[in-house]
């Protein structure tokens, strides 16, 4: 208890609660939305069983991202400030790991316990019909508890071994991009319990019935899954709880990073070669050695492999060959993992000069113009190979899938202008990384840009924001739509000027701050 | 003639005033000793030089020109620095953060050889920089200061995290410095004896206030003994 009450009290002015109450809200407004418009009144009929039946779908896109960008926050900080020896002077190991996890788990039971009285105060501002079902929503208030603390352990044991927070998101990300995707595939339930991100999935218990002529919603039935759920839910639970205490215990208490593990490298040779410059761009020599572009890989992977899948499986509706395989395969990524993927790489480009006193070095040696330009080149080539990868897995599925048609020659249109609207996010990305210290936050802010790009998107402004040109330009939602090319450059450029201007203000105008 | 000059040179104001009024002149070719207690405004005062900081009042004048948003960058070419703790990137070895900085200041190859021996780090310039001593960092600090053979040599504390023999060398090191490489050298210390030991001018600074600057004789002979001097002027034993 006692160590549980200093880590509350270290982790004060982080403002950690606020990811989980912007995650609360972002449900409120999401689910609230769907109970206005013309539509309304028939969700609110079925108000009850419709939240418990979109609540785990939600949950699945939101929730493994800010727990990552939660779990980080707690672990980073002792990294920062190279506590972790001192620490270990003071407290034992497992008193440390019992108070990070107890910390967590208190931060689950209140998101928990936040999304059910959501769920209730909902019901009351709509005026749900009839009664809510208690049984339903304590079942869901555990489910929600035991699947979102399984998250919170996995993300902390790796925002631990690595140093390097950009890992951590990057699986986050990941996992949640194939959690969210293999509950669109019902063929292969046990998928979605293998991965602890496919949980919330494998564990719903309301289904949807519909007409299949009129395509209109009869209601809602409570269901019994016979996938084992509970059962992986609970392995994965010791697993995680021992395997991470096991690992916590043995780790090297000198610098806690993956060498710890796996044994440290033995001295490195001293090679005798002249000394050269290489020719390389400094801000790509900064960069060596970090494998955050195998998310970039990944990623996308994930997203064309379930997409490709996904397609197979629902040929019946999907009748437009390319054009429904390409909406597959880029709609999730470009709203929901694009923006935050950007974010890391962002936040992790900043990081390497938040560090120590790097900003003294750099700023006596380079202008304020040439840095963040830098910068934002470094993340225009990596937005750029995205998208020809994004290209070439398109292509390659689409000929496993049986395509004999000629590929679309839009593709090349659609890849351009989804690149030019990346460069946009990525400006934007690199300015809240360059104001706002924390690695984990602005990614966070990334995810929900870009789901306010969906929004917007939906609602006719997608010119005004950077994330609404992501998702236009790679034309995710409907492939045949046609681009106001002007206006999409104008607004483009319009966004990456203006925040490279502001960020540049931002270094010129700030005296320089170190982390001493 | 003096390299660097300040007048007035301020920052913060009011309770949260840092250093105030400073009038620095540092002379070409010398060791000039920036020396004050803990917490003294030294550091303060040199990021406001190499214009890390934005002065409250006051200017700089380095080479003659007086430094501006414009020329700042040009005169810092000329100028090599260690300020607070050493800056480098923990995943790069020692030679590859010495490339980046040569390729920023445009130095060629040879340079970083050069001073990856004066600074004794050669062996050890293939290791990542996380797994450096606190020392051999700050000697690779000295070492990027040092790339490129700047007129002007801006070092905050360096002797901190060295060994004693190392410290004895680093002071040697310094105090040649402007015969060996014709350089003009500030440094800060909070140690009486080590700027006894390398400078020829002494800048005392105190609360944010220049409260003796003149050559190291004048100093001496202000009193019966240097430590008298120095804790006269800075109101007795407040913290050293």
């Amino acid at each position: 208890m006692n160590y549980l009450s200093i880590e509350l009290r270290k982790t004060k002015r982080r403002g950690i609660w606020l990811v989980p109450a912007a995650l609360i809200l972002f449900l409120m407004i999401w689910l609230g939305h769907s109970y206005t418009g013309h539509n309304g009144s028939l969700f609110t009929q079925f108000g009850w069983m419709d939240t418990l039946y979109n609540m785990p779908l939600l949950n699945a896109i939101l929730i493994p991202t800010a727990i990552a960008v939660l779990a980080s926050r707690v672990i980073d900080m002792e990294h920062k400030g190279n506590m972790w020896k001192h620490l270990e002077t003071m407290q034992s190991r497992r008193a440390l790991f019992l108070a990070k996890t107890a910390y967590g788990f208190c931060a689950v039971l209140l998101i928990s316990a936040a999304e059910v009285l959501g769920i209730l105060v909902l019901g009351k501002l709509f005026k749900f019909a009839g009664t809510p079902d208690l049984w339903a929503l304590c079942l869901f208030f555990v489910q929600t508890l035991i699947i979102t603390f399984n998250l919170y352990l996995l993300q902390m044991i790796i925002s631990i071994v690595f140093s390097n927070q950009a890992v951590a998101l990057c699986v986050g990300l990941c996992g949640s991009m194939a959690g969210l995707f293999l509950m669109f595939l019902p063929q292969c339930p046990i998928l979605r319990c293998i991965i602890p991100w496919g949980h919330y999935g494998a564990a719903m218990f309301v289904g949807m019935d519909w007409n299949e002529q009129t395509k209109k919603i009869v209601g809602f039935y409570y269901m019994r899954q016979n996938n084992g759920a509970a059962i992986y839910i609970a392995v994965w639970f010791l697993v995680l709880i021992v395997g991470g205490w096991l690992l916590f215990k043995n780790m090297d208490t000198d610098g806690y990073h993956f060498q710890g593990i796996f044994g440290k490298k033995n001295a490195v040779s001293l090679s005798h070669k002249p000394v050269r410059i290489p020719l390389m761009p400094t801000e790509l020599m900064k960069v060596k050695r970090t494998p955050i572009w195998l998310a970039f890989l990944i990623l996308p992977l994930i997203s064309a492999l379930i997409g490709t899948a996904n397609f197979l499986n629902n040929l019946e509706i999907l009748k437009s060959g390319w054009y429904s395989l390409w909406t597959q395969v880029s709609l999730f990524l470009c709203y929901i993992f694009m923006p935050p993927l950007l974010g890391v790489y962002a936040s992790y480009l900043w990081r390497l000069e938040h560090n120590g006193t790097n900003w003294n070095m750099i700023m006596t040696h380079s202008s304020a113009y040439r840095i963040v330009f830098n910068k934002l080149m470094v993340c225009a080539v990596v937005s750029l190979f995205t998208m020809l990868w994004l290209g070439v897995l398109f292509i390659v599925c689409g000929r496993c899938a049986g395509f004999t048609e000629p590929i679309p020659a839009e593709l090349a249109d659609w890849l351009f202008f989804g690149f030019i609207g990346s460069v946009s996010v990525c400006a934007v990305q690199l300015f809240l990384s360059l104001i706002i210290r924390s690695f984990a936050i602005p990614i966070g802010l990334g995810l929900i840009g870009g789901v306010a790009g969906l929004v917007v998107t939906a609602k006719g402004f997608e010119y005004a924001l950077p994330y609404g040109l992501l998702s236009i330009g790679l034309r995710a939602n409907n492939p045949n739509r046609v681009l106001n090319y002007e206006l999409f450059l104008t607004s483009s450029v319009i966004f990456i000027l203006l925040f490279y201007l502001l960020s540049v203000a931002y270094i010129k105008h700030n005296d320089v701050k170190t982390q001493g | 003639m003096n390299i660097i000059e300040t007048k007035h040179l301020t920052k913060g104001s009011g309770a949260a005033m840092r250093v105030s009024d400073l009038d620095l002149a540092v002379p070409e070719g010398c060791v000039y000793g920036f020396l004050g207690p803990n917490g003294a405004g030294k550091t303060t005062t040199l990021k406001l030089l190499l214009g890390l900081l934005k002065p409250t009042d006051g200017t700089i004048t380095f080479f003659g020109q007086k430094m501006t948003e414009q020329n700042r960058l040009s005169i810092l070419s000329h100028t090599g620095s260690l300020i607070e703790n050493p800056s480098y990137y923990g995943h790069l070895t020692g030679l590859e953060n010495l490339q980046i900085i040569a390729k920023l200041k445009k130095v060629p190859a040879t340079e970083i050889e050069k001073v990856l021996n004066t600074v004794r780090l050669y062996e050890q310039k293939d290791k990542k920089v996380k797994q450096y001593s606190l020392g051999m960092k700050q000697r690779l600090g000295i070492a990027m200061a040092l790339l490129g053979n700047p007129r002007v040599l801006i070092l905050d504390e360096p002797t901190n995290g060295l060994d004693p023999a190392g410290i004895q060398e680093m002071r040697e090191f310094i105090k040649d410095l402007p015969v060996t490489h014709q350089m003009t050298v500030i440094v800060s210390s909070h140690l009486l004896s080590e700027v006894e030991q390398m400078a020829d001018m002494v800048g005392i600074i105190h609360h944010g206030k220049l409260v003796f600057q003149g050559t190291m004789a004048t100093l001496e002979a202000q009193g019966d003994g240097l430590e008298e001097v120095f804790l006269k002027l800075t109101e007795g034993g407040e913290s050293l």
